[in-house]
């Protein structure tokens, strides 16, 4: 299953482009269908390969592209520390 | 807060193949990797090729495999410098396990450098090692649809093999449909059809040595 090892690879690499103390809530990658990389085992994958570190929760979102091979990271969605969605506006 | 990003997953793999191949055009050497389902041969056909080439053509070799070090061995018999790589749970070579490997090696004097990757026919094919070319090898055994439902092999490899011709009498396996599946993903890749039981190989080890011929006279050349 080399969703999984691309899963790994992926995790350093948002490690590597986010700042620390912030949740990262999603990611978004790009997939060429010539990877042979399927979208449910991808998300599967990720599951996996962040379960236990600081990444847990967040969601993989996969964008696939037809006859081509790239394998992007695209960005990726953070919020940073003592901000949660639910605290803007009042309540 | 989204922090746009846009890089290649495979970026620091493929920085470390391009120092790999760097260092192996630096020493003349011609490299393939070697890429193909657990069981087409791949193994068998080191061997075969490493034991016509043997007092020829010196060669280093690295093979990998989720566990053992079984095709090292065999491979020991034909050639002084093998080095196994066990990838564990990892379904491919990466650039810095190769790199590793390649630490281990002497490259002084070698000319040809031999990746046997993981048996898989498809994510080997996304990751650079540093080799010159990709070998994509089939084989009868495996059924004649096999071309057509890996076409990004067939696409990347520089050559592709149809290895265990001796048991066409046996198998039903449609040549004239494997041939043309190859040529219409990619019309003009050399096919070459081998049986490395039977050292069959001609057409194989005459490519093997023109490649290692050339790069070898470029790396002269540069001197
Ligand atoms: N009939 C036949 N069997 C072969 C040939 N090449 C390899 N084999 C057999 O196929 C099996 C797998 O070979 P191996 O070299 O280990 O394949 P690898 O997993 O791709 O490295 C072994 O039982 C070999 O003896 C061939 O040309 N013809
Ligand atoms: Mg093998
Ligand atoms: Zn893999």
């Amino acid at each position: 299953m080399h969703e999984l090892s691309i899963a790994w690879m992926l995790l350093e690499q948002v490690r590597r482009h986010t700042p620390g103390g912030v949740t990262v809530r999603r990611v978004r990658v790009r997939v060429g269908a010539l990877r042979g990389i399927d979208a449910d085992t991808m998300g599967f994958a990720w599951q996996a390969a962040t379960s236990g570190t600081p990444l847990q929760d967040s969601q993989l979102e996969v964008e696939t592209r037809d006859r081509s091979d790239e394998l992007m990271l695209l960005s990726v969605e953070v919020e940073e520390p003592g901000r949660t969605p639910g605290d803007e506006g009042c309540r | 807060m989204q922090i746009s990003i846009v890089e290649n997953v495979l970026k620091l793999n493929d920085e470390i193949a391009g120092l790999n191949r760097e260092r192996l055009r630096g020493a003349g050497v011609f490299t393939f990797n070697l890429i193909g389902a657990p069981g087409s041969g791949k193994t068998m056909l080191l061997e075969a090729t490493l034991r016509r080439l043997k007092g020829r053509v010196r060669a280093a070799v690295c093979v990998g495999d989720l566990t053992t070090a079984r095709d090292a061995h065999r491979l020991a018999h034909w050639c002084d410098q093998v080095v196994q790589v066990n990838t564990g749970k990892g379904c491919h070579l990466d650039a810095n396990q190769v790199r590793q490997a390649m630490q281990r090696i002497d490259f002084r004097g070698v000319e040809l450098f031999i990746i046997e990757n993981v048996g898989n026919l498809i994510c080997p094919v996304g990751f650079d090692l540093g080799q010159d070319v990709k070998v994509g090898m089939f084989s009868v055994s495996e059924g004649d649809d096999k071309a057509a439902k890996h076409p990004y092999l067939v696409q990347e490899a520089a050559v592709l093999l149809l290895n265990k011709t001796d048991l066409l009498p046996y198998v039903p396996f449609d040549l004239e449909q494997f041939r043309a599946d190859v040529r219409g993903l990619k019309p003009r890749v050399p096919l070459i059809e081998v049986s490395a039981k039977n050292d069959d190989l001609a057409g194989w080890l005459d490519w093997v040595n023109q490649q290692v011929d050339a790069t070898g006279r470029g790396a002269a050349e540069r001197r």
